[in-house]
């Protein structure tokens, strides 16, 4: 007995306790409403052989039974009926088996939700041993043979097989079977000659080959099919059926094709709108005209510090363990706090292989692999691991020798890791998720060679930065209304920098967080969530300097060094409490999405800080057509102080606030056809409470803080997709913006350090014959603000010139960038695996744009550091399975 | 990666890739206008001393005219004011050094201590400069600050200055006025050596293009100081000085432009110049506490 899950309709999921879409309950019970999409489709976990029927084995008939299985929220059948009687018996065991199945629940938005799904249980016949007294009634199998699909060896169920022969075909006769569960087919009687066997399946893809049959013998044969790439939606797009109005959410695959992103999904946060171009393609998340550091990265719902290795090349994630990417740049629920940017929070695996998969990628950073499968007697423990490590420390310091480098070494270097389990198979929910990553940069001088004059900066220079985070994630349903998520976690951040002998500023940070919510959706128009977002920890931390930090007021080269230690340590909670509620109002629950909730942001260091504000937010969208939206979200967004803004070495309290944003956004979305999508959407934030330098800091006993500081920014986003339908994918984004700051109420606005007015990007990727597949990456944005030197006033004693401005700060800017990358793609698809060959043609148009000025030593000369220049990137990522 | 860590990974970039590289010019090759130095004496006065003021000032291209000195308190307060050079009457070279005195009047009561080559800086310490200090601070001092400006003359007319700041070289320098007990004197230079062999002094050396010489610099045993320091714990500690040196060239290259006590000795390559076979190089000398000194070595090269 062979079973085949047939399909998941969307028309026979539903939500909450409403009535079930299915026809049949349909007449008696109101009419139902759309339900919510699902985001994960019910799972088999525990399937029930069900006895031959012996009417039908008498008979020697098979059949195929359509069961349509209703499962509820824990997962367990609760009704079963037949779609279309056979008869035989197959029925009712068919009915008997599926009602001892056990599933993993089917999940929207809300949680766990009942579903109905339709089944396929098979019945295949396997004929009793033929005896001597029995002649064989038809013409003998003279052509067997297995199906399997390249790459991966999987064996491919239920295609058609057909062996072509012309004669026969005319005498109205056709020689064609269909694989079994097992990939194997047999065909009877096919004439003796040279024909061309075929398997073909519309969803899969086809395979020939020519056999040839001599009378009297059988033919074996190995088809290998190299299918259709059914991979994950692999495009970024705006995700109306979530709850956050301007989500967009990034898949995988051919989005790690896109040129100059070294196959890391997440570096395509940089071609979507709102989100300005780092400098150097550093990385840095620069959202709607906010510093980097007001934007949150979150991995499962856990914020780390850092997102991207040294240099901004790679995420700090393996791609290969990332299933979604979640960008959203403003107007974001209150689940998401302590930040007033963007927020992109990174999903690890969610759907686990059947069968276990190994990839191994290489490319001119690093090189790295994964494993993930499932184990037990039901398979029902998932685990993947994961790790990654760069070799550019070993090939930077001969490729400077060969430069004509003098013995000066840098070495950048990373590493980091990952390990996932899941527990499949239970009404709970389980993970247990692991994972790190250190970055460290070291450069080294000859010996006996000075740099600079300062005595105290001679010698290596370091910075260390890493994270490693163990989070465990429960999700417990109460009933079909209300369930649990818990996820703490734990975790230790650290970061250094070493100057010389003299300089050592190092801070760790041993961080308990606690995720904890309760939804409760009484009906299907009204979802509840009360939530708490804990961050609590201690930060220990130590600064040397090689002079006093009170002279940082007056940095007089003559003053005598008194070298400056501090040991230390601070303890922090940000106990932050929400409340959220999913309010579906119209009867097509789908149709109109209003989000209100309300925020806590606590910061407490006890006898330092304490700051406390309510952030309310509400955000909706609502569908004037099928294919037409509109949307729009306004809310408050506080911010606390970053942590060496909070610290005092005295007894007295900081003198700080919370920063404060007031984010409003209004959109408009339109599809054009099945595969266009157009998004427009305005924003505007205003904020205040900015900390900024104190002005009148002259020693430790001031504040070195204080929160006078304000900006403004707005601007119109546009983003046109294609979807990956068919061979063509890419979209454009054009985001026009303006951010601003003071420093003071009475100071005059300047331009943010990152205002970029026109920023323009389009993506495209093609694919072509013989698995090749290109693509292309184009940006143009405006130059970056700058603030023009005039004169150089030299300090003889410091042996340096000071320059001097008699512009505005950042009053012009550097010239546009504009650049071209390409990618092209080449698979192999071998019995066991597959390879992917890729050249990433990084900036080989116009690569080499100014990204900072730079003054000759007097103020009289200028420069540009221009950015990265045409790097080619070749590699290669293998996949196997077995 | 967050925004320090991005910031150190550009300041590795750009300090791997040099201003050379960008075509910048180099703050050791003197191709212009330049203040190198400033030396008071003495180096650390107290109040009601007189300090008398030397400069090494280099022009390649077109002659200093006038160098102009002010001194005063804070930096801030010793804007130079080209207005009040224009006040000036008559022909500083036909005065004496007292009309001289009458003519800049006005510019000494705008703090101006000295016009080179006219009046020789000359700055007297008000008896009164640490009088708002404690006892204890009076020992540590108050900075005064001296302004120099030097003035070229326009390109073929040695009478006439330029006007254009750009084209005018500004210089600030702090003199440390206390009543240390361990006061502080400014190094001296004994000797210049090339390959080992000391210079005479004035002499000219003669080097060939392209080939690489190691120079080095000897200073007076007394150069070195050791001096008495509170720290911030209020216990009484003896420091000793740790100068550097600041190498600077017309043509050719060294292997660093900045050596440190006691790594004094640098690699000099020098290059011709058909033009100026007559060359120099020039080392300056700080001692980190305000006392200075220079020497220039004149190169012949073939």
């Amino acid at each position: 007995m062979i079973p085949t899950l047939l399909a998941l309709l969307a028309t026979s999921a539903w939500a909450g306790d409403g009535p079930p879409a299915d026809p049949a309950a349909s007449a008696t019970a109101p009419a139902p409403e759309e339900p919510p999409p699902l985001t994960r489709n019910p799972e088999l976990v525990n399937f029930v052989d069900a006895p031959y029927p012996a009417e039908a084995q008498a008979a020697g008939v098979e059949a195929h039974v359509i069961l349509d299985i209703e499962i509820d929220a824990t997962g367990t059948v609760t009704n079963v009926t037949v779609e279309s009687p056979v008869g035989y018996g197959f029925d009712e065991a068919a009915v008997t088996a599926a009602r001892q199945f056990v599933f993993r629940p089917a999940e929207d938005a809300t949680g766990p939700v009942p579903v109905i799904i339709q089944f396929d249980y098979g019945f295949v016949f396997k004929a009793p041993a033929p005896t001597a007294e029995v002649a064989p009634a038809e013409a003998p199998v003279n052509v067997t043979g297995v199906l399997r699909e390249m790459g991966s060896r999987r064996l491919l169920a239920h295609v058609p097989v057909v062996v072509d022969v012309p004669e026969a075909v005319s005498n109205g006769k056709t020689y064609t079977t269909e694989t079994d569960e097992l990939g194997a087919f047999s065909l009877r009687g096919v004439p003796d000659g040279t024909w061309t066997l075929r398997a073909a399946d519309p969803s899969l893809g086809s395979v020939t080959q020519e056999i040839s049959l001599v009378a009297g013998q059988a033919l074996d044969v190995r088809l290998w099919m190299r299918t259709v790439q059914t991979e994950d939606a692999l495009y970024a797009y705006y995700d109306k059926d979530k709850n956050e109005v301007t989500q967009r959410t990034i898949s995988m695959e051919t989005v790690k094709r896109i040129p100059g992103t070294f196959g890391d999904p997440i570096r395509v946060v940089q071609s979507l709108p709102g989100a300005a171009r780092a400098p150097f393609g550093t990385g840095l998340l620069i959202i709607r005209g906010s510093n980097p550091e007001d934007s949150g990265v979150y991995v499962d719902g856990i914020r780390i510090p850092y997102i991207y290795h040294l240099g901004g090349f790679e995420s700090v994630i393996n791609p290969d363990l990332v299933s979604a990417v979640d960008y959203l740049p403003g107007g974001f629920g209150v689940q998401y706090g302590r930040g007033m940017g963007g927020v992109v929070d990174v999903t690890t695996v969610q759907k686990w292989p059947d069968r276990n998969k190994v990839t191994w990628n290489t490319d001119a950073l690093d090189t790295g692999a994964m494993i993930m499968g499932r184990f037990g007697k039901k398979k029902q423990h998932a685990i993947g691991l994961a790790g990654r490590r760069s070799y550019i420390d070993a090939l930077l310091p001969p490729i400077l020798d060969l430069t004509g480098n003098n013995g000066f070494t840098i070495a950048p270097r990373w590493y980091d890791y990952q390990a996932k389990y899941e527990l499949l198979g239970h009404r709970d929910t389980f993970s247990v998720l692991l994972f790190g990553f250190e970055d460290v940069l070291q450069a080294q001088s000859p010996e006996g060679t000075a740099q600079g004059t300062d005595q105290d900066t001679q010698g290596s220079f370091g910075t260390t930065y890493s994270t490693h985070r163990l989070l465990i994630k429960w999700e417990h349903p109460f009933n079909e209304h209300l369930s649990l998520r818990f996820v703490p976690s734990f975790g230790r951040d650290y970061a250094s920098l070493i100057v010389g002998d003299s300089w050592r500023l190092i801070q760790s940070q041993w961080l308990g967080e606690v995720r904890a919510e309760l939804p409760w959706t009484p009906n299907p128009h009204i979802r509840i969530v009360p939530g708490i977002d804990f961050v609590g920890g201690v930060s220990p931390f130590e600064v040397q300097l090689p002079y006093d930090p009170s002279g940082f007021a007056e940095t007089d080269p003559l003053a005598e060094r008194e070298p400056f230690t501090l040991k230390d340590s601070q303890t922090g909670w940000g106990p932050d409490p929400y409340l959220f509620a999913t309010i579906r109002p119209l009867k097509d629950t789908d149709r109109w999405v209003i989000t209100p909730g309300i925020r806590g942001t606590v910061v407490w260091i006890p006898g330092e800080l304490s700051a406390f504000n309510l952030d309310p937010r509400v955000s909706t969208k609502f569908s004037i057509r099928d294919d037409m939206r509109v949307k729009g979200s306004v809310g408050l967004y506080h911010q606390p102080p970053q942590p060496y803004q909070m610290y005092r070495s005295d007894d007295a309290m900081v003198n700080l606030n919370n920063e404060q944003c007031l984010s409003a956004a209004l959109g408009w979305e339109q599809d054009i056809g099945q595969a266009i999508h157009g998004d427009i959407e305005g924003f505007y934030k205003q904020f205040s409470n900015l900390i900024v330098g104190n002005p009148e800091f002259k020693s430790l006993d001031d504040s070195f803080f204080v929160n006078d500081g304000s900006g403004r920014s707005y601007g119109v986003e546009i983003m046109l997709r294609h979807d990956p339908i068919g061979k063509f994918f890419g979209w454009v984004s054009y985001t026009l913006s303006k951010s601003e700051r003071r420093d003071a109420p009475t100071e005059d606005w300047y331009n943010f350090d990152y205002d970029q007015t026109h920023n323009l990007v389009g993506v495209a990727g093609y694919k072509l014959p013989w698995q090749l597949e290109v693509s292309a990456r184009f940006q143009y944005t405006t130059g970056s603000p700058t603030t023009p030197y005039s004169l150089g006033i030299y300090d003889v004693d410091q042996d340096s010139y000071s320059g001097y401005s008699t512009a505005p700060y950042n009053s012009e800017r550097l010239p546009p960038y504009w650049a071209l990358s390409a990618r092209i793609d080449k698979v192999f698809t071998f019995k066991a695996w597959t390879l992917d060959l890729f050249l990433d043609l990084i900036n080989p148009v116009h690569g080499t744009n100014p990204e900072f000025e730079i003054y000759n030593y007097d103020y009289t000369e200028k420069a540009y550091i221009s950015s990265l220049p045409f790097i080619p990137s070749p590699g290669f990522e293998a996949k196997f399975e077995f | 990666m967050s925004s320090k860590a991005s910031f150190l990974f550009v300041l590795s970039a750009i300090s791997l890739t040099g201003c050379d590289s960008l075509g910048l010019s180099q703050p050791f090759v003197v191709d212009r206008l330049r203040v190198l130095g400033v030396a008071a004496e003495p180096a650390e006065p107290r109040p009601g001393d007189v300090v008398t003021f030397t400069s090494l000032v280099v022009s390649p291209q077109s002659p200093v005219g006038l160098t102009t000195w002010f001194a005063c308190s804070d930096l801030s307060t010793c804007t130079p004011d080209p207005e009040l050079l224009a006040g000036l009457t008559g022909d500083p070279a036909a005065m004496t050094p007292e009309e001289l005195a009458a003519a800049f009047a006005a510019l000494q009561e705008a703090g101006m201590i000295g016009v080179e080559p006219y009046l020789s800086p000359t700055w007297t310490v008000p008896t009164d400069y640490l009088d708002a200090l404690t006892e204890a601070d009076k020992l540590e001092g108050l900075p005064a600050v001296v302004l120099v400006s030097a003035i070229p003359t326009v390109e073929g007319d040695t009478a006439t200055l330029a006007t254009e700041q750009a084209d005018i070289e500004v210089a600030y320098k702090r003199v440390p006025v206390s009543l240390a007990t361990t006061p502080n004197h400014n190094p001296a230079i004994a000797a210049i050596s090339v390959d080992g062999v000391v210079i005479a002094p004035g002499a000219v050396v003669t080097l060939v293009a392209g080939q690489t010489y190691a120079i080095d610099l000897a200073l007076s045993m007394d150069s070195i100081e050791e001096y008495r320091f509170i720290n911030k714990d209020g216990a009484e500690e003896t420091r000793t000085e740790e100068p550097y040196f600041s190498w600077y060239l017309q043509h050719g290259s060294f292997d660093q432009s900045n050596t440190l006590w006691p790594y004094t000795e640098i690699e000099y390559t020098p290059e011709k110049d058909e033009a100026a076979p007559d060359q120099s190089l020039w080392v300056v000398v700080r001692d980190r506490r305000g006392g200075m000194t220079w020497a220039e070595q004149r190169i012949r090269v073939e």
